[in-house]
């Protein structure tokens, strides 16, 4: 049949093995390298994203590993200082830019246009890349610290000790322009997230039904969109003092050190929120699946979500309560910073009494909700106590802020992180991870990040600075250092577990049937792993729980054209279907957009005429993608 | 303003108000310290009734027949009362602090 004859042909005029046959021709991403490069698959980029951020993660382990050696006697030669600064700054760049915030959204490149029951993600050419960009920032990284051009100067590049005045080389240049490649790959993701949550969604699912996740990956989305500029811009100016001679942190020609700490915890603060809230979507899911019955307090987890991205844009003069500025100031940082603890606390509470309710099954993905739940309340107690200004100017700069944010991070992020690759990992692939295996990683990691981190309290106390490469043995912190040391590398082992469990599963788990765990959100709808279509006909949704209601028969909308990529477009509020829109098709284009892109960035490192000349491979790239074809999908 | 409007104020105004109060709390203590009069704390203080009067003003309209309007109107009204509390935390602390301390 011609593409002639096909036209117009829709879902309604098909059965079922027939429509699969279809959108399957339609849909599917064309096997070899070349399908694999262009590629818009919102589920292969997503697993993409989530594998390329998870090897980010042991790598940046394995550079916490390398400091806990250093670190685990007195006056140890281990690492010199020099490397030393290169792997703590890379460690926390790593582990913020290109873990943290990419895997959270990874997560939900994956999972939004599922739980919204749609087809695909809204723009899915930039979706593609995206994950280029984001790739191409993380082996600038990395290849700069394998050949000892590592930035130098922390994760937070703080001027001037990252200006040209202290920072001879091109080190603190990768950092910032590392941050443009991450930043870029984070506000595309963001901006697809809140067109697909906003006007994808599935018939009826109005906004008093959408799934936790996908309301706080929304929230999140935003916060991406209004706190990343602020970086963006930061690093790009430090580059323009460093290799044009401005002066925007320069206070000898009228420049201001501390507007570099304003822009960047304007974004770092709110980051920690990016990172966290994605986290408290994945609890709500967790939570709600494995007790059995909804969330209790929809209304007020939707009101903390919100709320507390909001707070969280005005939090970030407490990371300079040092700084000199007026106290009273100060004192509406620390105003705001204790508000936020009250969404945080309702979270909480409504999370307690869902389980209190509930009839719990502790498996896996649940056994790291309750180790969150634990570990984030530590952290999040030891963050009221330094947002308070008297005892943060204290404790500033020492192991005890260390120990807090990484129970904040690790426990408010990484614990719902593996929770829940243990949940969707059947939807990910079609198979089971080990629950045997699973127990083991929990148990191990949940008892050496403890291990690992409370003594770093004690140490913080003691006096023990951050970003120290050695310590005399006079000092009172030799025994505690020798403990964390050796609790890192059951920490280790557990992560080690953890990898040796998803590699085996992916390969040779028990298969998964579409809805493993009686969930009651859309993405337990398909099969597991989904088809690349998604849904055959896109589901109808009449409650916050669609597959609690109807679990063997989900009412569906059909009247999608079968022969070209559609999808369903409906209103912001009510989910009323507006329009049937075509889907981008696959195309290499974002790929040679996106090498084209990192040629220019990367060699604006070392002249500003690269910006000029490398901005025409740019145009080309761009004007290809997107030149007309005369298909709809292009079109569209 | 309609009713269809007012649903998003409680979204809108609170928030806003504490980012107002927020920036302002960096600029007016420089001023606060060369004056006996405390803007920081009438600005605080004027911020903080017109987030508490849009409070008022949000709930009545909580009452609408479509249940996502009513949705909007309530999370608006949760979101308004934690940004009123943020703002009285604010304002407390203008009474506590000599705007000259550093």
């Amino acid at each position: 049949m011609t593409r002639e004859d096909d036209s117009e042909l829709r879902d309604t005029a098909l059965e079922a093995t027939e429509l699969d046959r279809r959108l399957t021709a339609t849909w599917a991403t064309p096997p070899g390298l070349w399908g694999a490069l262009s590629t818009v698959d919102h589920k292969i980029i997503g697993r993409r994203y989530i594998t390329t951020a998870v090897v980010f993660l042991a790598l940046g382990g394995l550079l916490s590993l390398l400091m806990r050696l250093q670190l685990a006697q007195p006056e140890a030669r281990f690492i010199g200082p020099d490397r030393y600064n290169q792997i703590f700054s890379i460690h926390g760049t790593n582990m913020m830019f290109l873990f943290a915030v990419p895997v959270m959204q990874a997560m939900a490149v994956y999972l939004v246009p599922l739980m919204v029951g749609t087809r695909s993600i809204a723009f899915p050419r930039l979706n593609a890349f995206s994950y280029w960009m984001y790739l191409a920032g993380g082996l600038l990284l990395w290849i700069a610290f394998m050949l000892d051009a590592g930035p130098d100067v922390g994760w937070f590049a703080y001027v001037p000790l990252s200006g040209p005045e202290y920072a001879a080389g091109k080190r603190a240049d990768i950092w910032a322009q590392m941050i443009t490649f991450t930043e870029v790959s984070a506000l595309a993701v963001a901006v697809e997230i809140v067109v697909t949550v906003f006007k994808q969604r599935a018939p009826g699912m109005s906004l008093d039904r959408i799934p936790l996740f996908v309301w706080s990956m929304l929230v999140t989305s935003f916060l991406v969109i209004l706190a990343m500029p602020a970086i963006m811009i930061a690093s790009t100016a430090l580059i323009l003092d460093r290799l044009v001679e401005t002066h925007f942190f320069n206070p000898a020609e009228g420049g201001d050190v501390l507007l570099w700490q304003h822009l960047f915890w304007f974004f770092g603060h709110p980051e920690v929120y990016i990172i966290f809230l994605p986290a408290v979507g994945m609890v709500s899911t967790i939570v709600a699946t494995f007790t059995r019955r909804p969330v209790f307090g929809y209304l007020g987890m939707v009101m903390a979500l919100i709320s507390t991205g909001v707070l969280a844009l005005g939090l970030w003069v407490h990371h300079m309560f040092v700084a000199g500025l007026p106290r009273l100031g100060e004192s509406f940082f620390t105003a705001s910073s204790m508000a936020i603890a009250i969404p945080a606390g309702l979270q909480i509470f409504c999370w307690l009494a869902t389980i209190w309710a509930g009839r719990p099954i502790f498996k896996t993905p649940f056994l790291f909700v309750i180790g969150f739940m634990v570990i984030f309340v530590i952290g999040g107690l030891t963050g009221v106590m330094v947002a308070s200004v008297p005892f943060d100017t204290q404790v500033h700069d020492t192991y005890f802020v260390v120990a807090h944010f990484h129970y904040v991070l690790v426990g408010g992020a990484v614990f719902p992180l593996l929770g829940a690759i243990y949940y969707w990992f059947p939807k990910f692939t079609g198979r089971m991870m080990s629950e045997t295996l699973g127990r083991w990683v929990f148990g191990l990691i949940f008892a050496g990040f403890n291990l690992t981190f409370f003594p770093m309290h004690i140490l913080g106390l003691r006096g023990m600075p951050r970003r120290i490469y050695t310590y005399q043995p006079e000092m009172p912190w030799s025994g505690l250092n020798m403990l964390i040391s050796l609790s890192a590398i059951i920490l280790a082992v557990g992560f080690l577990l953890f990898f040796i469990d998803a590699i085996r599963s992916g390969r040779s788990g028990a298969p998964a049937p579409s809805n493993p765990w009686g969930a009651s959100t859309l993405e337990w709808a398909t099969s597991s792993p989904p088809p690349p279509y998604n849904f055959a006909r896109t589901p109808v949704v009449g409650s916050l729980e669609p597959l609690s209601d109807n679990p063997d028969m989900l009412p569906v909308a059909a009247g999608l054209r079968v022969d070209c990529r559609e999808l369903l477009v409906t209103s912001v509020v009510e989910a009323i279907p507006e329009a049937r829109e075509p889907s981008s098709g696959d195309s290499i284009w974002p790929l040679w957009a996106a090498l084209a892109t990192t040629a220019t960035l990367i060699w604006s490192i070392f002249t500003p005429w690269a910006v000029v000349w490398g901005s025409i491979p740019v145009a080309i790239a761009l004007i290809g993608w997107f030149w007309p074809k005369g298909t709809s999908e292009d079109d569209s | 303003m309609t009713n269809s409007w007012l649903r998003y104020a409680g979204l809108v105004v609170p928030p806003l108000a504490w980012a107002l109060s927020t920036q302002l709390g960096q600029i007016t203590p420089y001023i606060d310290c060369r004056q006996t009069v405390s803007w920081t704390a009438a600005s605080c203080a004027a911020l903080l009734v017109a987030s508490i009067a849009g409070v008022a003003a949000l709930r009545p309209t909580s009452t609408g027949s479509v249940k996502s309007n009513r949705f909007v109107v309530d999370v608006g009204f949760l979101i308004a009362l934690a940004f009123v509390f943020a703002l009285s935390l604010q304002g407390a602390a203008t009474m506590l602090l000599d705007p000259c301390q550093r």
